[in-house]
């Protein structure tokens, strides 16, 4: 018999303190005077051998209480040993362990770690009997403690006991490598190299090149199915579209299990504080991502991660990375016709619609220039590029603005008195959702017989599931329908005009519309953003309306989110250069230095053994610097998937199969502490009928007795 | 002996006014004192006595009946027929109180005092013997206002040690009470000789009226004990350790057994037996006396 925790046996010694407790309520007795010692005497002679027989009976339940309680917490055992002589099959075979220590083996399988039952195996193979053996370890690197083999097996015993799990899946092909050449020089009949490690983990082993070696691999979790659920990554990218300062985070889960799952909690947590929750449904082997939409309020970055719940495998269930404030929308805004006055001047409602205290926590930077110009602007510093009332861009500006919106910029563009149909057309040709014709009075009787003697025309058709609408609940009755549109641009209506209409005016012409260009986006408005064609500036959902047709438009830069990996060097996000030296906090607490190196050469730091968030701060503290932004680590997802059965049955020869049964019977072993709880809970029983039959009351004879409840007298009593 | 204060001034007080009571004792428990063979023999004047029903209308002073317009009882020496004689047990077992009730013998010697007091209130004569292993002061039975103290100051000043032996006691009252009289024994008979009972009935033959008040703790009587204790015995000093709670069972069959037995025993022989338990205080005690419950325990 054995135990999985034999410190636990040290609770025994438990059982020594019931009859302690005795011997020392005894020495503690009182002393009490008492006149009727003769009837105590003569009862003591009738109860006193029975009461004493059952306070032993109670004493030894107590003191085997105490200890089947420690027996059954030290995990007993009935192990199915064989030596390594049964699996060599020769009294001088060797051995060489290769035992994987990656963070895979921290996977609890009923209470114990995949690494505690390796370490079981490994110390029950070299168990007794000859031979020779060695240890490999395939931790985070590969360790090689018993560099030769030896036959001082219980050597070997005691370093297998020392193994931990690493923070790196393990690289065990090298670690099957160095075994080879360890076992490979070693003249023999029999020579074996035994891999413990999950199922799964066993891929592309080498082959070794002497045929007289063997090759073992042992599952460790003994044929259970290991279900691990993995995050094995995460992008980050901001998500205007659904409101400022937001960031978009899709997350990879991996269900790297035979069996589907459906309902896994998934959340992300900012700060240390779940901030969404959802859920997830993925097939076997599936992965998928979860997708989660956020705010990041403050300025500075935030330490955010999502987590899994629910997994025996907690390492791979995080995933943590920072989250930035999100970028501000470059805007720039062409004035194609400027005027003294400033309240008729064409860009004069944008620039208050857009301003910080209109746009507060839009983000929104706006700059303004000239037709004239625009020539001097690099677009790619832009995210929108608004053209208002601009008569037609020279054919250079418009390539320029082509290649600006294919490559994921946005364009919108805005009616007025200057605007050139004919000339815009030619040169905006590829951009324009539809071909302009030309300028359009609402309300005109001869357009629409609807229109009556109307002297202008309203918006009438929403498309209310396009993203620009998404914040007007209800686009119908707020303030835009109401607007008064006196004039437009009436568009060329072909039937195979691309683009999407988002609002339309009661005669049906298109009012605003949307399309997509290469990676970008152009909006097209065919009234003006100045009071010249109608009122529309001036009502209140105008506001929100070019707010969110600025964050449609608005480029999607995608954030570098390559993960850092644990053990890689991490580059310190510092730019400042004031900053010369930081302090590192890792996620453990400790605080490291790091100093800016000389050169042109990158500034990284090594120490990255543990996952989470590594915060940064200036060394000496910088007067206006408060806060840097840190970097995150991350597991290397590679070994999240530990199902089985893969172990290379070419790598090791046909017989692998057969060999690896027993070696599993080697590991096999029945564990009794079931038993032992089955045992405590009879003993339990036991002392509780003991107790009850001594409890029953006695009878009460005097007057004081028969008036009050009972009391401990204290008489003439001394020690 | 002035810790132990056997006088209750209010007790005494209470119990004085209580006139026809005092009759009810006679009736009660000292039935035939005023039937004695001896009444009138004697000429030398003791005192007065207030009327009460029952007495003779022949013994009343009509000339005192005159001056004052109340009846009165005119008592020479040897009509005082009642001599009561109270042993007073003074043996270390009699040492014991629990909790905060008095010992044995102090609860003895107050309800002794109050006894006495009635009596000799009545005109009654009282004697006190005091015992232990040995016996102690003896005083015969007198019937003068003023004996009453000597009465206290012998049962203050009695050491409260020694074994017990009630049979001695009972033996020395039967040498010198010479004419019929009331023996009253306050004891918790813890010596267990049987020639208890025999000695009685002797002496109830003898035509004493004796009464036995069996006085006992409740700490004897239910055993309220639970932890594993040394119990120590007063009179010896020896020593026995038990736990309580596997014998109290035993224990109060035992001393249930054994206060029966003697109840029985006494009752058989025409000897009046009561169990006093020292929880009750002393008046009601008195009161149950007086009361004439009649033979055997209050508290059976």
């Amino acid at each position: 018999m054995s135990f999985l925790s034999p410190a636990l046996l040290i609770g025994l010694l438990a059982a020594a303190i019931p009859p302690l407790i005795h011997l020392i309520l005894r020495r503690k007795a009182v002393v009490v005077r008492f006149p009727a010692l003769e009837f105590i005497r003569r009862s003591n002679r009738k109860t006193a051998r029975q009461f004493r027989v059952k306070q032993l009976l109670l004493m030894l339940l107590r003191s085997a209480l105490l200890a089947v309680l420690a027996f059954a917490l030290a995990r007993p055992f009935l192990a199915h040993e064989q030596s390594p002589l049964a699996v060599s099959g020769e009294s001088d075979g060797a051995t060489v362990v290769v035992l994987d220590a990656g963070y895979p083996m921290r996977w609890l399988l009923d209470g114990e770690s995949l690494l505690d039952r390796a370490r079981f195996q490994a110390e029950a193979l070299l168990g007794d009997g000859g031979g020779m053996a060695a240890l490999v370890v395939a931790g985070d690197r590969v360790d090689v403690p018993i560099d030769e083999l030896t036959g001082d097996l219980a050597a070997v015993r005691r370093e297998v006991g020392r193994v931990e799990p690493g923070r790196r899946p393990a690289n065990l092909p090298e670690a099957v490598a160095r075994a080879y050449e360890l076992i490979e020089d070693r003249p023999g009949p029999r020579r074996v190299v035994i891999l413990t490690t999950p199922a799964g983990a066993a891929r592309d082993l080498p082959r070794p090149s002497d045929t007289a070696v063997e090759l073992l691999p042992v599952d460790v979790s003994g044929g259970e199915p290991v279900p691990n659920r993995a995050i094995t990554g995460v992008a980050l990218r901001p998500a205007p579209e659904v409101g400022a300062s937001h960031w978009r985070i899709d997350a990879r889960v991996l269900n790297a299990a035979d069996t589907a799952v459906a309902r896994l909690p998934v959340h992300l947590e900012i700060d240390g504080v779940v901030a969404v929750r959802g859920f997830m449904n993925l097939g076997p082997g599936e992965e998928a991502v979860k997708t989660f939409y956020t705010p990041v309020e403050t300025d500075a970055a935030v330490p955010a991660e999502v987590v899994l719940e629910g997994d025996a495998l907690a390492a791979d269930d995080r995933r943590p990375f920072w989250l930035r404030p999100a970028p501000r929308i470059r805007v720039l805004a062409v004035n194609g016709d400027p005027r003294p006055t400033p309240y008729r001047d064409e860009l004069f409602y944008l620039e208050r619609a857009l301003s910080p205290t209109t746009t507060a926590g839009a983000r929104v930077r706006l700059t303004i220039t000239g037709a004239d110009t625009l020539d001097r602007f690099d677009l790619d510093e832009f995210d929108v590029v608004i053209l208002a009332n601009h008569a037609a861009p020279t054919p250079e500006i418009a390539r320029d603005l082509t290649a600006f919106v294919s490559g994921g910029g946005g364009l919108l563009v805005t009616m007025g008195d200057r605007i050139e149909p004919d000339a815009a057309n030619v040169a905006l040709a590829g951009l324009l959702p539809r071909t302009l014709r030309t300028v359009r009075q609402a309300g005109d009787a001869a357009a629409s017989a609807e229109g009556g003697d109307r002297q202008a025309g309203r918006p009438g058709v929403f498309t209310r599931q396009h993203p620009i609408l998404s914040e007007i609940t209800n686009p119908e009755t707020s303030s835009l329908a109401s607007a008064r549109i006196r004039r437009y641009m009436l568009l060329d209506p072909a039937p195979d005009a691309i683009g999407e209409v988002v609002i339309g005016l009661d005669d049906g012409a298109p009012f605003l519309l949307t399309r997509e260009v290469g990676s970008g986006r152009v909006a097209l408005l065919t009234g003006t953003i100045d009071r010249d064609w109608g009122d529309l500036p001036i009502r209140p959902d105008f506001l929100p309306l070019l707010q969110s047709t600025l964050r449609y438009l608005t480029r999607v830069a995608e954030v570098d989110t390559a993960p850092v990996l644990v053990g890689r060097d991490a580059p310190v996000p510092v730019e400042d250069p004031r900053v010369r030296r930081v302090k590192v906090q890792t996620p453990d607490g400790d605080l490291r230095v790091s100093e800016r190196p000389s050169g042109e050469d990158p500034w990284l730091f090594g120490e990255t053994d543990l996952p989470g968030h590594y915060r940064l701060s200036p060394d000496p503290p910088l007067p206006g610097l408060v806060a840097l932004p840190g970097f995150a680590v991350a597991l290397d997802p590679a070994g999240a998937d530990l199902r089985g059965p893969r172990t290379a049955p070419d790598a090791a020869g046909g017989d692998v199969a057969e060999k690896q049964a027993v070696a599993l019977g080697v590991g096999r072993r029945t564990e009794l502490w079931h038993a032992a709880l089955g045992g405590l809970f009879v003993l339990l029983l036991g002392e509780g009928v003991l107790l009850f039959r001594r409890r029953k009351e006695a009878p009460v004879l005097s007057h004081r007795r028969r008036a009050e409840a009972p009391a401990e007298p204290r008489g003439e009593s001394g020690r | 002996m002035s810790d132990r204060e056997v006088v209750d001034a209010a007790l005494l007080a209470r119990l004085s006014g209580l006139t026809l009571r005092a009759g009810q004792v006679v009736e009660g428990i000292l039935t035939g004192m005023h039937k004695s063979p001896h009444h009138g023999s004697s000429v030398e004047f003791a005192q007065h006595r207030e009327y009460s029903p029952g007495d003779e209308i022949r013994h009343i002073d009509w000339k005192a009946f005159a001056k004052s317009d109340r009846y009165y009882i005119k008592q020479f020496e040897d009509e005082t027929n009642l001599r009561c004689h109270l042993l007073v047990d003074t043996s270390g077992s009699m040492a014991y109180g629990g909790g905060d009730r008095p010992s044995k013998m102090l609860y003895a010697a107050r309800l002794a005092t109050a006894l006495a007091w009635m009596l000799l209130r009545q005109g009654d004569a009282v004697g006190l013997l005091t015992f232990g292993e040995s016996l102690g002061e003896y005083l015969p039975p007198r019937a003068r206002p003023d004996h009453f103290w000597r009465l206290v100051r012998a049962l203050e000043k009695t050491p409260v040690a020694g074994p017990t032996n009630v049979v001695g006691a009972l033996e020395r009252i039967a040498e010198v009470a010479g004419r019929r009289s009331l023996i009253v024994l306050l004891s918790d008979c813890m010596d267990f000789d049987p020639r208890l009972t025999a000695i009685a009935r002797q002496l109830r033959r003898r035509r004493h009226r004796v009464s036995v008040l069996h006085v006992l703790d409740p700490d004897e009587l239910d055993f309220p004990f639970k932890e594993l204790t040394e119990f120590e015995e007063l009179e010896t000093d020896e020593r026995e350790l038990a736990d309580p709670r596997g014998m109290r069972d035993a224990y109060l069959d035992e001393i249930r057994a054994w206060c029966e037995g003697l109840r029985r025993d006494l009752l058989d022989g025409d000897v009046n037996y009561r169990l006093v338990d020292t929880a009750v205080p002393v008046e009601r005690c008195v009161y149950d006396i007086v009361g004439g419950q009649g033979n055997g325990s209050a508290r059976r």
